[in-house]
């Protein structure tokens, strides 16, 4: 077992297997060697704040901290997943085969599908990273730049003028 | 979502059919920055289809004349074009610089960037292009720069570059280009470094690199054959003269493994009234070299007859473990010759004599 700890100080007590899917935590238990002796600090990971679902996190600006639950119970679900074959032989993934069990996962308020990407990001969770974004990307594909930003919450910062310079550029491209 | 780390967004983007991603560029300032990430910069480990995709939707840019608003100088621009299937590349106005670096790709280089001649800064390396250089490259007279090493570029140097005359870095470096060097410094005045080793071209360097007088790096020709008639080579013996009765005079002085990291060459100078030695060449035979040429300009310095003039010209600091150095001295003189600097009362390492009499 590898014993984790959140940035709220809560002990997780995690399967190798399973925490090694992070590379992170991999890489931390080769360097440090017996894991058992200390708890793994991951100081960037919230705890188990929250169910997956909860809304605690009504956007991601408002939600530094990150949570360590839901990617634990990720890593728990794939922990039988065979060694992902090396990228340059597989045909190159589309952001519409997302397992089945993944889409379940991930259907959580935006606020929380942002905090697993944030998660398995500093965790190193590629697996978890891509059907992450692989998410985000169907949720913006098709849509217009307005409804982005509305989905998103993002405020336009560029001034109107910098604005119209981009469009024109992107004449070529707006209407695809 | 536009505070997400750059990473994240580049990953989520990167999940997007390439044609659409510069669409959002317009959401908010982190998403064009994004967006522009990944329009213009490619990085190798890329996939395939990506790659693919991507080279369509920059073709669609160039054509929509989307690059030709771009400041593009300080962006490592479109280096997405590899396979050089951007039939529209010669219609990027303003394009000042084009930087393909890397990815070992293949294809031919599209005759259109021949017309792009605002480059300043042309750039095609480590690809495997198995083609001539373009003799179109002549055309693009406001080039500074033009890097086309490890390309595995085939053929002769074309003449034409000799029309580039703003050119200060020529970098032709490791290909496979052979023929004689075409007379072509005549007009590159503003030239600097001049980079031609692992080719195979041969015979001399045509004597109008003479008037290269800015030039104070050129790697030299270890295994390109490039010697002149006359070409002196001293091996491991430093310290042993030679003479050349050449009109275009070389000397090659390999010193042995033990150089001090930090030497200097006096040059003394017996009578003559022509101008001295006008371009000098230097190059490391081993590994990993860096010198800093210390050099008047060469040919702005000339001698009166009988005088002894001395001269510090270079100094080389050599870095790592470099074997040996070599120099090469081009020169109207008839004579080169090597001594030892103890013998002729300078402070330098090695002292080269050149004899305008004889």
């Amino acid at each position: 077992m590898v014993r984790i700890t959140s940035s709220d100080s809560q002990e997780f007590s995690v399967s190798q297997d399973i925490a090694c899917q992070s590379q992170l935590i991999k890489n931390m238990i080769e360097d440090v060697g017996d894991a058992d002796e200390q708890p793994i600090p991951l100081p960037n990971v919230a705890g188990a704040i929250l169910q997956k679902g909860g809304s605690c996190f009504p956007s991601i600006s408002n939600a530094p901290k990150l949570t360590l639950f839901a990617v634990i119970e990720y890593a728990t679900m794939h922990k039988d997943d065979p060694p992902s074959a090396p990228e340059t032989d597989a045909k190159p993934s589309t952001s519409e085969d997302i397992e089945d069990r993944d889409k379940q996962f991930l259907n959580v308020d935006q606020g929380t599908l942002f905090e697993i990407i944030l998660a398995a990001n500093y965790l190193d969770m590629k697996s978890l990273l891509d059907v992450g974004c692989k998410t985000v990307a169907n949720m913006i594909k098709g849509k217009t730049v307005e409804e982005v930003r509305a989905l998103f919450n993002i405020v336009n910062d560029f001034t109107p003028e910098e604005e119209e310079q981009i469009r024109k550029e992107n004449e070529w491209c707006e209407d695809r | 979502m536009d505070n997400l780390p750059f990473e994240v967004l580049v990953h989520i983007f990167l999940q997007l059919d390439p044609f659409k991603i510069a669409k959002y560029r317009r959401v908010c300032r982190s998403f064009d920055n994004e967006v522009e990430v990944l329009c213009f910069d490619m990085p190798a480990s890329f996939r395939e289809g990506f790659l693919t995709n991507i080279q369509e939707h920059v073709l669609d840019s160039c054509l929509a004349g989307v690059f030709s608003s771009y400041n593009v100088t300080t962006r490592r621009a479109i280096s997405c074009l590899a396979p050089f299937r951007a039939r529209a590349l010669g219609n990027i106005a303003k394009l000042t610089i084009v930087d393909l670096i890397g990815n070992h790709l293949t294809g031919r280089i599209p005759s259109e960037l021949g017309n792009l001649v605002t480059l300043k800064k042309l750039s095609l390396t480590h690809m495997r292009l198995y083609c001539a250089i373009l003799d179109t490259f002549g055309n693009l007279i406001n080039l500074e720069e033009l890097d086309l090493s490890e390309a595995k570029l085939t053929d002769s140097i074309p003449a034409s570059l000799g029309n580039l005359i703003n050119l200060a870095k020529l970098s032709l470096q490791h290909n496979e280009l052979s023929g004689t060097v075409p007379d072509m410094f005549g007009g590159m005045t503003k030239l600097q470094s001049l980079a031609l080793d692992y080719n195979h071209l041969e015979g001399p360097i045509p004597q109008s690199i003479s008037l290269c007088t800015q030039l104070t790096t050129t790697v030299g020709v270890p295994e390109s054959r490039l010697a002149p008639p006359g070409l002196l080579h001293v091996s491991n013996d430093p310290f042993q003269q030679f003479d050349s009765k050449t009109a275009q005079s070389v000397l090659v002085v390999e010193t042995t493994p033990n150089v001090p990291d930090d030497f200097s060459v006096w040059v003394r100078v017996f009578g003559g009234t022509r101008l001295a030695f006008q371009a000098l060449l230097l190059y490391a035979k081993a590994t990993t070299f860096s010198t800093t040429l210390n050099t008047p300009a060469l040919s702005s310095f000339g001698f009166s007859s009988g005088s002894k003039d001395s001269l510090n010209i270079f100094n080389v600091v050599k870095s790592l473990s470099t074997s040996s150095i070599a120099f090469r001295v081009w020169s109207d003189a008839a004579d080169l010759s090597l001594f030892r600097p103890q013998s002729q009362g300078c402070s330098g390492d090695y002292v080269l004599l050149l004899d305008f009499d004889s």
